[in-house]
């Protein structure tokens, strides 16, 4: 009783085994022959995996980098439109503080933001003098904008920036130039002559590429303080969005708050400018989508000629296999049995091909992962992705061109095909 | 037909009826087999024989469900084959015949198990015991010690007798040999009729197409073909021409190619009936018209059908 429920189960598991079987057998019978023809997809789906798991590891490599930098950050300032040059000057464009708070209250793509500005000074301790040290201007919320916290000590809060204390943090760039101790909270310094408290030890955050690389010395004090000390400087602010995604929305309405608060008629052009992280990698993709793109294009183009191969052996092999053909047929084999058979094989030949292929290109791709000077590739990695993608095409590649060899066997008349020599 | 078949009381497994075969090579109408009749009977040993271009080809071609017939009826077991598609007439192949061929067509990168097991591969029956009806059929067949053998590994007659019991693997209705022997030596094909002869004594139904009078008789019935019609159609001790050579061996006269009086008797015989038809049919045809064949190949219309089969039930 299970066999006969099983019968049918078992037929067409059997018949794709002895197919599948058959198949390498045959491919096996003809060892050299069928590598040559496999070298077409072989190549074409090593090409594929290379390029495409190298291409990954370096835009694995340029966004982490534009993480680093911050993906949800964004930058405004000042800017003197190219036809108001001669009728505007720079201190009419600077941002102020009433357009922070401003954009802070009306903008909902803005989760926070700090105004920023800077001057160099020179810098007292107790045991050194720095002719000249940049000192930023921040809020308190640039600790959490910039992700950068306190090792030792407090932030900067808002009473800081309200009363324009003198305090200051420092980093350990900082500490070191200017001979404090390592924790030097508590100390005083004399900035311009003035005198300020350390409060806390900022960390060093892991400076990107972008950023200039080395470390240096870093001095901030509350933004208030710097602009009594100092109201010409200029000042940008740095602005956190709600999320990576509402980079547009932002822009949008940054653009609309302060056109409005600065009063520009329509045909004025913007008296500021943006700067979004977020454009520059929608540019960067783009460009490797394109790049993705000749690559995919190449790779298709070597796959239909390693088909075309396929397709020449194919029809070798139907016209050396004829009376093999006719006895299967007098046999008992239907047509779709023996197009399947035929089929099979092609698509064997063609998956062996890729699986040679990516072997082929995990090879490539732990070597490109070590060479010291390709520093953007060296987190390449294979891509799953990639893989299935190369061994679905040359699955693919095998049907194509292994279905007109097929069909040709599978119309074969059994008398002609049992006659031929 | 000189002599009718003595009533055979067994059924009838084979059944042809006005079976036409008709052929265009170029303008021209070839007629392979021109209405042939024919009844083959459970476990007969018939021979087929005849000259080439005789029409034996054809009629094995068509015995074996490879070809279909342009007109007429062939009903294999019960199954019309006339009627069937080329997919249904797989599946009959499948499961009626058992092909045994001149150059044994064995598959050499199998060894004599799998080219056994093959025909099985493409039918649903005998799935869980495909292995165990192989060894059976090669046990069948005396190759018990060759089961693992490639086909390159094994001797002629080894090689048909591989091939032998893949005819036999599937319990097919008919044994259809189209020249056996025609490879092998007279000792090994001494061998080959032995096994067939003990297959007929199991009961087996077998035809041998040939054209050696020596293999010929080994058979029971002798059937001979020319010119696409049956001229001839006894068992083999009383069928003149297999007599008359036998003689001629006997006295150690003659090859085996030699014509005898008997058959050229009956050649002629045959050659005024056939012209003797053609005439007659050409008379009661319109002329032929200027352009095109006015003989078109007859067809299966419904109607021959119906008085086909209604002739064979009764």
């Amino acid at each position: 009783m299970t066999g006969i429920l099983l019968a049918p189960f078992a037929f067409i598991t059997r018949f794709l085994w002895q197919t599948v079987f058959l198949a390498l057998a045959q491919v096996w019978a003809n060892k050299m022959r069928s590598m040559l023809t496999a070298l077409g997809i072989i190549i074409g789906v090593w090409a594929v995996i290379s390029v495409m798991s190298g291409l990954n590891g370096m835009r694995g490599f340029v966004l982490t980098e534009f993480e680093k930098f911050g993906a949800k950050k964004m930058w405004v300032w000042g800017r003197v439109p190219d036809d108001k040059r001669a009728t505007m000057s720079w201190s009419d464009v600077k941002l102020s503080v009433y357009e922070a708070n401003l954009l802070l209250q009306r903008a909902p793509s803005i989760d926070s933001l700090t105004p920023v500005t800077s001057n160099s000074w020179p810098v007292t301790a107790e045991k050194k003098r720095l002719p000249s040290v940049r000192v930023q201007g921040i809020w308190p919320q640039w600790h959490e904008i910039e992700d950068r916290q306190v090792l030792f000590g407090r932030p900067f809060s808002r009473i800081d920036d309200d009363e324009r204390r003198q305090v200051c943090l420092i980093n350990d760039q900082g500490i070191e130039e200017l001979g404090l101790d390592t924790d030097p909270t508590g100390e005083y310094i004399l900035i311009s002559g003035r005198r300020f408290l350390i409060v806390g030890v900022v960390e060093t955050k892991d400076a990107s590429n972008f950023g200039g690389g080395q470390a240096r010395t870093e001095l901030l004090i509350p933004f208030a303080t710097l602009k009594m000390m100092n109201p010409y400087t200029w000042t940008n602010f740095t602005i956190q969005m709600t999320s990576p995604d509402v980079s547009e929305d932002a822009q949008a309405e940054i653009r609309f708050i302060l056109r409005k608060h600065r009063g520009l008629e329509p045909e004025d052009k913007d008296t500021f400018n943006m700067f979004i992280l977020q454009d520059e990698i929608k540019q960067f993709n783009a460009v490797a989508g394109v790049i993705g793109a000749i690559a995919f294009g190449v790779v298709v183009i070597s796959l239909v000629v390693g088909g075309i191969g396929i397709m020449n052996i194919m029809l070798v092999s139907v016209s050396e296999r004829t009376r093999e053909i006719g006895l299967r047929k007098a046999m008992g084999a239907k047509p779709p049995i023996v197009l399947f058979q035929f089929l099979v094989e092609a698509v064997v030949l063609c998956v062996i091909g890729g699986l040679v292929g990516l072997v082929l290109a995990i090879g490539t791709v732990a070597i490109l992962a070590n060479i010291p000077s390709l520093s953007a590739l060296e987190n390449t990695e294979i891509s799953k992705f990639a893989v299935a993608l190369a061994i679905g095409f040359s699955a693919l590649v095998g049907v194509v061109f292994g279905m007109g060899p097929a069909i040709k066997a599978a119309r074969l008349n059994p008398i002609d095909a049992l006659r031929h020599e | 037909m000189s002599t009718t078949q003595p009533q055979n009381p067994k059924p009838p497994i084979i059944q042809i009826r006005r079976l036409k075969k008709y052929y265009k090579v170029g303008d021209e109408t070839v007629r392979a087999l021109d209405g042939v009749d024919l009844d083959i009977h459970e476990n007969e040993f018939v021979a087929i024989m005849g000259a080439s271009g005789s029409g034996k080809s054809t009629l094995m071609n068509i015995l074996g469900c490879l070809d279909k017939p342009t007109s007429g009826a062939y009903v294999l077991n019960n199954k019309p084959t006339h009627k069937l598609g080329m997919s249904q007439l797989a599946r009959v192949r499948n499961e009626e015949i058992g092909f045994i061929f001149q150059t044994f067509e064995l598959l050499n990168r199998a060894s004599a198990l799998r080219n056994v097991m093959l025909p099985m591969l493409y039918s649903r029956a005998n799935i869980f015991n495909a292995k165990k009806r192989a060894k059976k059929a090669l046990q069948q067949v005396s190759l018990t010690d060759r089961v693992h053998h490639r086909p390159n590994q094994l001797s002629g007659g080894q090689r048909q007798r591989v091939a032998i019991a893949r005819a036999l693997v599937n319990d097919p209705s008919i044994l259809l040999a189209d020249e056996p022997t025609g490879n092998l030596d007279s000792k090994t094909t001494v061998e080959i009729i032995q096994l067939f002869k003990e297959l007929h004594a199991q009961g087996q139904t077998i035809i041998v197409v040939t054209h050696e009078e020596d293999v010929a008789g080994h058979a029971k019935r002798i059937v001979r073909l020319r010119d696409g019609r049956m001229i001839s159609d006894h068992p083999t001790e009383s069928d003149p021409i297999h007599n008359d050579w036998v003689d001629r061996m006997a006295k150690g006269q003659g090859s085996q190619a030699q014509v005898t009086k008997a058959e050229h008797k009956l050649n002629s015989d045959a050659d005024q009936q056939h012209q003797q038809a053609l005439i007659e049919e050409t008379k009661t045809k319109p002329r032929k018209r200027l352009f095109g064949s006015s003989k078109k190949p007859p067809q299966n219309t419904p109607q021959s059908i119906n008085e086909i089969e209604s002739e064979i039930k009764s």
